[in-house]
């Protein structure tokens, strides 16, 4: 008996010390291909990339960007990377979720965004299809709320906005708890996934044959082989993609809150937001086509059936058109299924992108790049202000007869 | 082998009684202050003196218990008594006894904590006890809430009634995950959820509250210490619940209404300056 309950205490106490040591081990973090992209140049250039292509634009942005558990700072000739990505923050937001000697949070990015965004930033995550919008894919570049120009990226302070108060209608929620340089390592994150995305884009469309280059079906971009065999074409395209991480990098560091002019002078009265509702009803803004006549969200275009109201990142991801074959291949890679754009229903009084004037007049004055809003580009400034000025009270103006509520005193109290 | 497993049973009520001293013992390894956080309310008191003595009441029943147990292991090991198993019919006083105790003890603090359940749960503070002059009738003025704090997953969304006092109008400040509050005042905060349970936990105002969808809730308080402490979700609300984080900052209200207008300043800056955007 004795000789029974030692033999089996054994045995527990080695199992439970292995565990103890070996812990359960997660798979490597990588990041993934992007495959929707290449699925849509294939199509329009008529090629495809071999396994070989595609290992080769996978090492070439490895060589450059690290890994997930060992990111680093790419080295660029002529433009000061280290405004934009700084290592030691790229170093805390990155690698694997644990703590370093000194006490300070590692892997921040992985402990709270990589479930929806992904660890490549491909909005990907887990979580990522159970949303309504879907976590924003980095990779091409386009942030949606911005303080910039249409075409230009955000400031580092405009995602930071986001990363500190959320976007409220989206799943997307505040952190604002964490430190400055927690939040500030995140953001920096977030750009190089950015930088790295695009570069990846830019690389593909080489290998493809459809950029500068014009690449024969089958080479490699850059290789070992290549230098060995033609030096001069090897030192060329490196440099080419020196200059092209220079040249995204550069859009970021130049990227600039777009001046907003003060508002006219009756701004905020009866008259401007009667002005701004004859904006809102008329041609020349034409707000009603997509977010109705009441401004629910539902106008005529949200019911074309010609003209889906997609994003960018849909339309890029399910091409028009696309065939059993098209659709097996993207869901197999993990592509989020098509989803339809709803148009803001403007009596929410929810404004993803900040209820302050100058977000709401940002939004319209340059539109939300990658979706179906447009820059308000005819409007003037003062039409701008008294368009916005009836946006902001849309949530406060009655659809029919206001509704008087019997005060119910007793749910009050309880 | 056979008093090694009461030898083993005994360390249960030593190791249990051990955990709380150690945990309530100022800065010791390695449960560095885990017993409770500072308590800044008027009332938390109250519920930590409830928690004390049931956990006194428990406590003293759980070592008792668990040293009978031992006891009796110790004493009836097979190996060292010879003697047959003596089999009785019970004992009818003692199970009267041990079914009153427990009854009046627990009747007892059902009672006993009834004033604070109705303090925090019902008496919401009033601002003025109506035409009837009797305060606690239905036609009391309720003191309104100062904000309106909606649970989704997975943060806490703020609405301040702003000048006019009323939430719902244009002029409310809207905020997220941090609540400001003035120290020293009663205040009244309505709760929401957007989606799913959510459970509104201050942890130094020893007040929780559930947050049910479709449901308005309210919830009162009376903060005495000024300073910045935690807001938490106490209710599992999916995956992302750890991140249900907020921050309470307690301040005078000198500052609190200074703070007020400031974030009213900005929900309506109508002009971009390039510089000093940053709000930390």
């Amino acid at each position: 008996m004795d000789f029974f309950w030692k033999q089996r205490l054994g045995f527990v106490m080695v199992a439970a010390i292995t565990v103890a040591l070996l812990g359960c081990d997660s798979p490597q973090a990588e990041f993934r291909p992007t495959v929707g992209f290449e699925l849509a140049q294939q199509t329009s250039l008529d090629r495809k990339l071999t396994d070989e292509q595609r290992e080769n634009v996978a090492t070439i942005l490895e060589g450059l960007f690290g890994t997930p558990d060992a990111p680093h700072v790419p080295a660029v000739p002529e433009v000061d990377i280290s405004q934009l990505l700084n290592k030691t923050s790229i170093q805390m937001a990155g690698g694997p979720v644990s703590v370093d000697q000194d006490g300070r949070a590692r892997g921040l990015y992985r402990k709270h965004c990589a479930h929806c965004h992904g660890i490549t930033g491909d909005g990907m995550g887990p979580t990522a299809e159970f949303l309504n919008p879907y976590p924003r894919d980095y990779r091409m570049g386009k942030f949606k709320f911005k303080s910039t120009e249409t075409n230009s990226r955000p400031t580092t302070d405009d995602i930071k906005r986001i990363v500190e108060k959320g976007i409220p209608g989206t799943a997307m929620p505040s952190f604002r708890v964490l430190e400055n340089a927690e939040k500030q390592a995140l953001v920096q994150y977030v750009i190089y996934l950015s930088i790295r995305g695009e570069l990846e884009r830019m690389l593909i469309t080489e290998t493809l044959g459809g950029g500068e280059f014009g690449l024969e079906e089958k080479k490699l971009f850059l290789s070992m082989a290549l230098k060995d065999t033609d030096a001069a074409a090897f030192q060329e395209r490196s440099e080419w993609i020196q200059e092209k991480v220079a040249v995204i990098a550069n859009n970021w560091l130049q990227a600039q809150s777009a001046e907003v002019p003060p508002p006219p002078k009756n701004w905020g009265s009866a008259e401007s937001v009667h002005l701004g509702r004859e904006l809102f009803y008329g041609t020349r803004a034409g707000c009603v086509k997509c977010h109705g006549y009441i401004a629910l969200g539902d106008g005529d275009n949200t019911f074309d059936e010609t003209n889906l109201l997609v994003d960018d990142w849909t339309k890029e991801n399910w091409p028009k058109g696309i065939d059993k074959v098209g659709r097996k291949q993207r869901s197999a890679a993990g592509i989020l299924e098509q989803r339809l754009l709803r148009p803001r229903n403007l009596r929410q009084g929810v404004y993803r992108g900040g209820r302050r004037p100058v977000d709401l007049y940002w939004r319209l004055r340059n539109g939300i790049v990658g979706t179906p809003m447009p820059a308000a580009k005819e409007l003037k400034s003062d039409e701008i202000w008294y368009l916005l000025d009836y946006v902001r009270s849309l949530p406060f103006e009655s659809i029919s007869q206001p509704h008087k509520q019997q005060r119910n005193l007793k749910r009050e109290r309880m | 082998m056979g008093r090694f497993w009461s030898l083993l049973f005994l360390l249960v009520p030593i190791l249990g009684t051990g955990l709380f001293v150690v945990a309530a013992l100022p800065n010791s390894a390695p449960l560095y202050d885990h017993w409770f956080p500072a308590d800044i309310s008027q009332d938390g008191f109250i519920i930590d003196d409830l928690f004390n003595f049931i956990l006194y009441l428990t406590g003293v029943i759980f070592i008792i218990t668990g040293l009978l147990m031992f006891w009796f292991l110790w004493k009836y090991d097979a190996d060292r008594n010879a003697e047959p198993v003596k089999f009785t019919h019970g004992s009818h006083t003692l199970e009267i006894i041990w079914s009153i105790l427990p009854a009046v003890t627990l009747l007892f603090i059902a009672i006993y904590q009834m004033d604070a359940w109705a303090a925090a749960k019902m008496r919401r503070p009033v601002v003025s006890a109506g035409a009837d002059g009797i305060q606690g009738t239905a036609d009391d003025q309720l003191k309104p809430p100062l904000v309106e704090i909606t649970g989704r997953q997975f943060e806490w969304r703020l609405r301040y009634a702003g000048a006019d006092g009323k939430i719902g109008t244009p002029d409310d400040v809207h905020g997220v995950n941090e609540l400001h509050i003035p120290v020293d005042e009663e205040v009244v905060v309505a709760l929401k959820s957007q989606d799913v349970l959510h459970s509104f936990f201050l942890p130094n105002l020893r007040l929780k509250q559930d947050i049910v969808p479709g449901m308005k809730q309210f919830m009162w308080f009376r903060a005495t210490r000024s300073g910045t402490y935690d807001i938490v979700c106490a209710e599992l609300c999916g995956w992302g619940h750890y991140k249900m984080r907020g921050r309470l900052v307690v301040e005078s209200r000198e500052d609190f209404d200074h703070w007020l207008q400031a974030e009213y300043d900005e929900q309506n800056r109508q002009q971009y300056s390039p510089s000093g955007t940053d709000d930390e």
